[in-house]
C-alpha cells in the first residue's frame, strides 16, 4: 500500500512541479512577446497542472494516513528527527496550493503583471515541496543526524550528502518530466491537426526540458556515486556490477537499472530527434509517442528503483538497516483488508477521476485546445 | 519538575500557532460544508421554476467553491501537518482510536474532490438538468461524511469513547461508562505514563512491541455520543454560516442595485436567507443534545462553561432540561476538589479541575456569547417566515416601519448583523470544546504538553508560522473576494 501511494504521489507531484514552473514562463512569454498564443499555452499547462495537483492531493493524504496508522512510531520519528525539512514542504503546500486556484481564478480578473506574480509565487511554493520532503528520502537512504536530532538539533539532518544531490535530480527530473510530456502531446497534435500554436508549444516544451534532462542527467551519475559511498547496501541492489561495494542485498534491480537506462537513453534521442527534425512529420509522431510513453514512466519508474532496494529495511545504515517490520503498529489489529480495500478503491476512484477528468476537461471542453478549463472558468 | 516545566512552556508557545492554524481552516471549511448548501437551493429553485436567474447565481456562487476548497485542502494539510508534526504524541491515537475515522475519511475527501470538479466544470452540459444536481448532492455528502469522519477524532478527544470505566478511574466525578471497554487498560495506562515524560517516549521502539495491543475495536470512535451531536451541531453551524453571508451578499447587492433589478436580487437572498433561517430554527435543538453530552461527560467543561461559582449551585433552567428539578444543586469545583484523592491519579485529576476553573472567565462569556447570538439567529428565523404570512407581514411592516422600511429591507440589514454573529457563534462555540479540556487533548487520559512534539519550538518559529497562516488567510479570502466580484458582475443580466 506504502510503495503503490509513494510511486502514484511521487508521478503526480513530478507533473505538478513541472507545470507550475512552465505556466508562469509560458505567460511571461506571452507578456514579453505580446503574444497572446503564449496565453494560451500557459492556460493549457495550468489546466493539466490542476488535474495533476487534485490527483496528487489525494495520494498525499493516503500518503499519510498510511503512515500515521500502520506505522505510527516510524512516523512519530520521522516528523520529530525531519522537523525542519517537513516545515519547508509544508510551507510549500500551503503556499503552492492556494496560489494555484487564486492564479487559476484571476486570469483576466487582474492585471497581468499581478497575475504573473501570482504564478511565480505558485511557482515557489511548489518549488519548496520537493525541497523539504526529499529530505526524507536521503535520510532513508543515509539517517544522518537522528542522534542529534532526537537531542533537540533538528538542522543536523541537513548534514546529509546525499540530500543536495538528490533534490536538484528530483525537481530536475520533474521539470524535465512534465516540459517533454507537454512537448511530446502537442507536437503529436501538430502533426495531426498542423497548427502552428500546437508546433510552438512542442518547441517550447523541449527548450525547457532539454536543460532539465541535462541536469537530472548528471546529478543523477553523482547520485550514483554518492549512493556507493554513503549507501552501499542500496548501491549494490540497484548498481550491482557497476557498483564499488559487494553488500548482500535481499533484491538484486541491476536488470531493472539496465531497462532505467533503456528509458534515459529513450529520452534523450526522441528529444533530441524532435529537436532536430523540424518537420510535424510522421517519423517526428512516433518520436513524439515515445518521448511521451518514456517521459512518463520514467520517473515511478526511477522512483521504484530508489525506494525497492532499501527492503527488508525501512531505513538504511550502510550495509545493513533497521527492518521495516519494527516499525508497524503494535497497538492495534488492522486487518489487511483495509491496506487492500484502500488499495482497489483508491486506485478505482482514481481511474473514474481520470476518466471523468479528461472526458470532462480534455475531450469535451468548448473551444480550441489551450482554452480548455480557462475558458470553462470564465464562463462560470 | 524542571523538564514539566519546559514541556509547559514549548506548548503553550506551540498552542498559539495551533489555534490560529485551525481558526484559519474553519473559515475556508465552512464554506466547503455549507456552501453547497445554498448553491444546491439555488439550482433547485433554477431547475424547478425553469429560471435563469437562479441558474446564474447558482453557478457564479459554485466559482467560490474553488478557491475555498484549494485554500480548505491547504491549511487542511496544515492542520494534519499540525496533529503529526507539532502535536506527534497524538499518533499514538492515529495508530489506534482516529486509524478507523481518518482512514474513511479518505474515501469521502476523494469523493469531494472528484465530484466538486464535476460540479464546477459541467453546467449545462446535461440535457437532463438533475444529473448536474446530483454530482453537488454528491458533493455535500461527501463534505458532510468527511466532516463526520474528521469529527470523529475530535469527539473521541472530548469524550474518548470505547473505555469503559477508565475515565472515572482518573476523574472519579465523572462516575458514568464511556462505552464499552474495547481498550488493554493497563497497556493505556502503561503509554500514558511512558508520554508524561514527554513524546520523545514513542522514538522507542520497544515501547512500540512491549505493551501490545492497546484497541481492539477499531470502529468504536463512531459509537462515540459525542461525535453524532458535535457533527449535526456543527455543520449546522457552517450551513448557517455561509447561508447568511451569501444573504448579505445578495443583500448588499440588493441595496446598491438599481431599482428594475432590486426584485432579482432580493429573490436569491430570500433563497439564501431561507437556507439559513430553517438551520437556525432547528440548531437550539442540536445545541441542547451537545449540551447534555457535555453535562454527561464532561463535567468540568459544563461547569465552566456555564459559569457556576467553585461551591456550584442552582439554576432553574439547566435544572428542568437536565434533571426535571429547578432547585437542583449542581455540585462545584470545591467539591470535585474533595473527590480528587480518590482518582488513580489524583495530579490529573487535580489539573483538570483548576484548569477548567482557570478558563471560566475565558469561555463563560465566549458560551453566554455564543447563545444570545443563536437567540438572534434565531428570531431573525423567525421574523423571516413571518413575512411569507399576509397577516404578520403586515404587522412586521407596521413595526419595521417606525424605522421608515419595509420588512424586506429590514432582513435585508438584518443578515449584515446575523453573518457576523452566525461567525462569532460558530468561533465561539469551538473555543468553548476546545478550551475547556484544558489540559487534556484526549479527556482524562492525555494532556497537551505529553504529546508536543520533542523538536525546539522556538518564539521566532512561530511567528513564521503565524504569519503564514495569516498569510494565506489573507490572500485565500481576497481570492474569494476576486472571484465572487469577478463572478457576480452582471448577474441580474440574465433574464
Amino acid at each position: 500500500m506504502l510503495g503503490i501511494t509513494i510511486v502514484s504521489h511521487i508521478f503526480l507531484v513530478s507533473l505538478v512541479l513541472g507545470l507550475a514552473f512552465m505556466a508562469p514562463i509560458l505567460e511571461y512569454l506571452s507578456y514579453r512577446r505580446k503574444d497572446e498564443k503564449f496565453e494560451a499555452l500557459a492556460k493549457s499547462a495550468l489546466k493539466y497542472l490542476a488535474i495533476s495537483e487534485l490527483a496528487a492531493g489525494v495520494w498525499a493524504t493516503w500518503f499519510t494516513v498510511a503512515l500515521a496508522g500502520f506505522w505510527p512510531q516510524l512516523t512519530f520519528i520521522a516528523t520529530t528527527v525531519l522537523f525542519y525539512p517537513l516545515t519547508i514542504a509544508i510551507t510549500g503546500v500551503m503556499i503552492g496550493i492556494p496560489f494555484m486556484a487564486i492564479y487559476w481564478y484571476t486570469w483576466g480578473a487582474v492585471s497581468r503583471r499581478i497575475h504573473l506574480l501570482i504564478g511565480v509565487v505558485m511557482a515557489g511554493g511548489a518549488l519548496l515541496v520537493p525541497t523539504g520532503f526529499n529530505m526524507i528520502f536521503s535520510f532513508l537512504d543515509d539517517p544522518v543526524g537522528l542522534k542529534r536530532a532526537l537531542a533537540g538539533n533538528g538542522w543536523a539532518v541537513f548534514q546529509n550528502p546525499l540530500y543536495p544531490d538528490f533534490t536538484i535530480h528530483r525537481i530536475s527530473a520533474a521539470i524535465s518530466m512534465a516540459a517533454m510530456v507537454f512537448a511530446a502531446v502537442y507536437a503529436i497534435k501538430a502533426h495531426r491537426d498542423h497548427d502552428r500554436i500546437h508546433e510552438w508549444a512542442s518547441e517550447i516544451g523541449l527548450y525547457i526540458g532539454l536543460p532539465a534532462l541535462l541536469i537530472a542527467s548528471i546529478t543523477g551519475v553523482i547520485y550514483a556515486f554518492l549512493l556507493d559511498k554513503y549507501s552501499p547496501y542500496v548501491a549494490s541492489a540497484v548498481l550491482g556490477p557497476l557498483s564499488f561495494s559487494s553488500v548482500a542485498t535481499y533484491f538484486r534491480l541491476y536488470p531493472a537499472f539496465v531497462g532505467f537506462m533503456v528509458i534515459i537513453s529513450g529520452i534523450w534521442v526522441s528529444a533530441m530527434f524532435n529537436g532536430l527534425h523540424k518537420a510535424f512529420d510522421r517519423s517526428k509522431e512516433i518520436s513524439s509517442f515515445i518521448l511521451l510513453a518514456f517521459s512518463l514512466v520514467g520517473v515511478p519508474y526511477g522512483e521504484v528503483l530508489n525506494d525497492l532496494p532499501r527492503y527488508p529495511y525501512m531505513v538504511i545504515q550502510g550495509v545493513s538497516g533497521i527492518p521495516a517490520s519494527n516499525f508497524i503498529n503494535h497497538w492495534m489489529y488492522i486487518s489487511p483488508v483495509f491496506a487492500y480495500a484502500a488499495m482497489i478503491i483508491g486506485t478505482a476512484l482514481m481511474a473514474v477521476f481520470s476518466y471523468m477528468i479528461y472526458t470532462v476537461l480534455v475531450s469535451k471542453t468548448p473551444g480550441k485546445s489551450g482554452e480548455g478549463i480557462s475558458s470553462g472558468l470564465t464562463a462560470a | 519538575m524542571l523538564a514539566l516545566v519546559n514541556l509547559l512552556a514549548k506548548a503553550n508557545l506551540a498552542e498559539v500557532m495551533t489555534v490560529v492554524g485551525i481558526y484559519v481552516h474553519a473559515w475556508f471549511l465552512v464554506f466547503a460544508i455549507g456552501l453547497p448548501y445554498v448553491v444546491l437551493a439555488l439550482e433547485w429553485k433554477a431547475i424547478r421554476n425553469k429560471n435563469g436567474l437562479y441558474l446564474s447565481a447558482a453557478r457564479k456562487a459554485s466559482a467560490v467553491w474553488g478557491v475555498s476548497f484549494a485554500a480548505g485542502a491547504a491549511t487542511g494539510t496544515l492542520v494534519e501537518f499540525g496533529l503529526v508534526q507539532i502535536w506527534s504524541g497524538t499518533l499514538a491515537a492515529l495508530g489506534t482510536f482516529f486509524f478507523a475515522v481518518m482512514y474513511l475519511e479518505l474515501f469521502a475527501f476523494m469523493t469531494e474532490i472528484v465530484f466538486v470538479v464535476l460540479y464546477i466544470y459541467t453546467w449545462e452540459r446535461f440535457s437532463y438538468k438533475w444529473v448536474h444536481w446530483l454530482f453537488g448532492l454528491v458533493v455535500l455528502v461527501g463534505s458532510n461524511l468527511s466532516a463526520l469522519m474528521i469529527l470523529g477524532a475530535n469527539a473521541f478527544m472530548n469524550v474518548p469513547w470505547g473505555t469503559g470505566d477508565l475515565i472515572s478511574k482518573v476523574l472519579p466525578w465523572e462516575s458514568v461508562s464511556y462505552g464499552p471497554s474495547v481498550v488493554n487498560q493497563t497497556a493505556l495506562l502503561s503509554l500514558s505514563s511512558a508520554m508524561s515524560k514527554g513524546s520523545l517516549a514513542l522514538a522507542s521502539l520497544s515501547l512500540g512491541s512491549s505493551l501490545g495491543q492497546i484497541l481492539s475495536n477499531p470502529m468504536i470512535a463512531f459509537y462515540d455520543p459525542d461525535l453524532w451531536v458535535t457533527f449535526l451541531h456543527t455543520v449546522s453551524a457552517a450551513i448557517i454560516v455561509v447561508a447568511f453571508e451569501a444573504s448579505s451578499v445578495f443583500g448588499y447587492l440588493f441595496l446598491k442595485a438599481p431599482e428594475e433589478s432590486k426584485a432579482g436580487f432580493l429573490k436569491l437572498f430570500r433563497v439564501s436567507f431561507g437556507v439559513g433561517s430553517v438551520v437556525s430554527l432547528i440548531q437550539p435543538f442540536f445545541g441542547d443534545l451537545a449540551g447534555r453530552v457535555e453535562y454527561t461527560y464532561q463535567y468540568t467543561k459544563f461547569l465552566a462553561a456555564e459559569g457556576f461559582s467553585s461551591n456550584g449551585g442552582t439554576n432553574p433552567i439547566l435544572g428542568i432540561l437536565l434533571k426535571g428539578n429547578p432547585s437542583y444543586y449542581f455540585p462545584g469545583f470545591n467539591q470535585l476538589l474533595s473527590e480528587v484523592k480518590a482518582s488513580i491519579d489524583p495530579e490529573a485529576a487535580l489539573a483538570t479541575v483548576k484548569g477548567a476553573e482557570s478558563v471560566e472567565s475565558i469561555i463563560f462569556p465566549l458560551y453566554y456569547g455564543m447563545v444570545i447570538a443563536g437567540i438572534l439567529l434565531f428570531i431573525f428565523a423567525v421574523l423571516y417566515f413571518a413575512s411569507y404570512s399576509g397577516a404578520l407581514r403586515r404587522i412586521e411592516d407596521k413595526v419595521v416601519g417606525l424605522i421608515g422600511i419595509d420588512v424586506d429591507t429590514f432582513l435585508v440589514y438584518a443578515s449584515f448583523l446575523a453573518a457576523a454573529l452566525a461567525l462569532f457563534a460558530g468561533a465561539a462555540g469551538w473555543a468553548v470544546r476546545e478550551v475547556g479540556r484544558h489540559p487534556w487533548t484526549i479527556y482524562g487520559l492525555i494532556p497537551y504538553y505529553d504529546v508536543v512534539t520533542p523538536a525546539a519550538i522556538t518564539p521566532v518559529f512561530v511567528a513564521l508560522i503565524i504569519a503564514l497562516e495569516l498569510a494565506i488567510f489573507a490572500s485565500g479570502t481576497a481570492g474569494i473576494i476576486i472571484v465572487l466580484r469577478h463572478e457576480l458582475k452582471g448577474v441580474l443580466k440574465v433574464k
